[in-house]
């Protein structure tokens, strides 16, 4: 005694492997001994396999080489007024390094000021209370490069940014915190393995 | 009174105070701090942290205090800070003028020499840590 | 040995671009091959698939952990194919979700056909550039969400869980439209092999 053929529904879940041990035991009994079931199965099991191998011998033809180079161009800028006042103060930097931040650039943002300091500006620094930084550098061949970021409240962050002219791994930037790019050079792209 | 008299007075004075005895000294609050992306706390205290950062346009959503140090500086004698990201942050004591000390922090690829007074902390980027970044807080203890 | 996917997410998060070039990298041609799939046009496919990868460059920091982060950029991919498809506008969105009669049909269809239509190879690339057309229509007549989860099934070959996982729905869910949207190419196609007139076919 032959036990009822399965529904298309469960030829469709033993198919793909989703059935209990104890249904796939049955239902294997049945195609052994039911051939109009085990062609259902193949026509069945047939769609799946038109449609991946039509769809890949599609994608096949398409050149993905230029793919991540791509996404990347594409990734959101991040909040331009940020980055247009770390290009201020990036350009500072690049001309008058290593090792000192000169001059200081004020900008018009609520809540920041680019504070640079030249050594020997002793006398009116005791005078004010908060932090300052006297002076910032970075390693010769760091792929970072400092800012110095000044805050209402008397703070004083340093933070590193890409290296323009070096770039590699960005050190922990959050993504509001952009890269610092020079005006009139096209965006570095990421290092390289 | 003689000349001589009055400073042999004031050099007794001096000596007495302790304030050419004692070599210069700086008391910093050293703190480790974990900003990330990952959840929304924010420990206690570090709110005004976050506000100034975000102000400044870093912004992430947390920030959690890994360690909390009082160190004493003694001028000229290094004191070394380690991160959990295998960083080692060095202070030292440049000099102390009235009531700021001007600290040098060696934090690689970082180095800076900043000014403390009364007031205001100074925060250094530390690296990457645990997806997001570690910061070095230094406070002038008292504050 | 290759870094695994939450390392690198973890380390695109603080930044790193190298990481998520990576990922990209990784990704790339399955996501491709899928919206491919979905959207039918190459060109188009190619813009949606470097969106959704954009997309999860945008929401990296939203991203928990908690789930694989293969099911969660699948959701995003399928998120964005079926955007598309439904600003082109004939959205089958509303088209009759289980059509109960399918069943019914295929007991009368011609068993044998489409299984004798693959190459004794089924992997190689050709099919009969017509049969392969009147996939294509197949596909095309599937409501959006069905199409995307035969997609990835069968492109994917991703296990229940996953599908779940990826489309929000529940298992029994995934079982029912996987079936349905099955049943229903198999009997379009089966009809074309039948010989049945096709109102749209045009001469080459």
């Amino acid at each position: 005694m032959t036990a009822p053929c399965p529904s298309l529904r469960e030829l469709s879940a033993y198919l793909d492997g989703e059935v209990s041990p104890g249904v796939r035991a049955a239902l294997e009994a049945h195609l052994s001994a039911c051939s109009g079931c085990r062609t259902r199965l193949t026509e069945l099991g047939a769609v799946g396999a038109m449609v991946r191998a039509h769809v890949e011998a599609r994608a096949e033809r398409a050149d993905l080489s230029g793919f991540a180079a791509r996404v990347l161009a594409r990734l959101e800028p991040y909040r331009p007024s940020f980055s247009e006042r770390l290009r201020v103060s990036w350009e500072e930097w690049r001309t008058h390094r290593p090792g000192l931040l000169v001059g200081a650039v004020g900008l018009a943002t609520a809540g920041l000021a680019l504070l640079l300091l030249v050594p020997g500006q002793a006398a009116d620094v005791s005078e004010r209370s908060g932090a300052m930084v006297r002076s910032v550098s970075t390693d010769e061949q760091a792929h970072v490069a400092p800012v110095v970021l000044k805050t209402e409240n008397g703070d004083a962050i340093i933070w590193l940014v890409d290296h323009p002219d070096r770039p590699s791994l960005s050190i922990g930037n959050d993504a509001s915190v952009p890269e610092v790019t020079p005006p009139s050079q096209p965006r570095p792209k990421a290092g390289e393995l | 009174m003689t000349a001589a008299a009055r400073s042999a007075i004031l050099g007794s004075l001096l000596l007495a105070s302790g304030a050419v005895a004692q070599p210069a000294a700086v008391s910093l609050v050293v703190e480790v701090v974990q900003a990330s992306n990952e959840g929304t706390g924010v420990d206690a205290g570090l709110e005004r942290m976050r506000e100034q950062f975000a102000k400044s346009g870093i912004t992430y959503r947390s920030y959690h205090r890994l360690s909390r140090d009082q160190l004493k500086l003694a001028q000229g004698k290094p004191s070394e800070v380690k991160l959990p990201n295998g960083k080692t942050g060095t202070l030292t004591l440049v000099s102390v003028k009235g009531s700021t000390a001007q600290v040098s922090v060696s934090l690689p690829p970082l180095q800076t020499v900043a000014t403390l007074g009364h007031e205001g902390s100074v925060y250094l980027q530390a690296g990457p840590h645990a997806g997001g970044v570690l910061i070095l807080v230094l406070t002038p203890a008292g504050t | 040995m290759p870094t695994d996917d939450l390392t690198l997410v973890r380390r695109a998060r603080s930044g790193d671009q190298r990481a998520f070039r990576l990922l990209v990298e990784r990704y790339q041609k399955k996501v491709y091959t899928v919206a491919l799939g979905m959207v039918k046009d190459p060109e188009e496919a190619l813009d949606v698939a470097q969106e959704a990868f954009v997309k999860v460059h945008r929401y990296l920091g939203h991203f928990k952990g908690d789930s694989s982060f293969y099911t969660w950029l699948y959701r995003i991919t399928t998120n964005v194919c079926i955007d598309v498809l439904r600003r082109r506008g004939g959205s089958r969105a509303d088209a009759v979700e289980y059509d109960d009669s399918v069943e019914l049909d295929l007991a009368e269809a011609n068993l044998g056909a489409l299984s004798s239509q693959l190459d004794t190879d089924p992997s190689r690339a050709a099919l009969r550039r017509e049969l392969g057309d009147k996939l294509e229509e197949a596909l095309a007549q599937l409501p959006e969400k069905h199409r995307a989860i035969l997609l990835l099934r069968e492109l994917e070959g991703m296990s229940y869980e996953d599908l779940a996982r990826t489309l929000d729905i529940p298992k029994g869910t995934v079982m029912s439209r996987l079936f349905h949207a099955r049943a229903k190419v198999q009997r379009l196609l089966s009809g074309y092999l039948a010989g049945e007139p096709d109102p749209r076919k045009e001469r080459k």
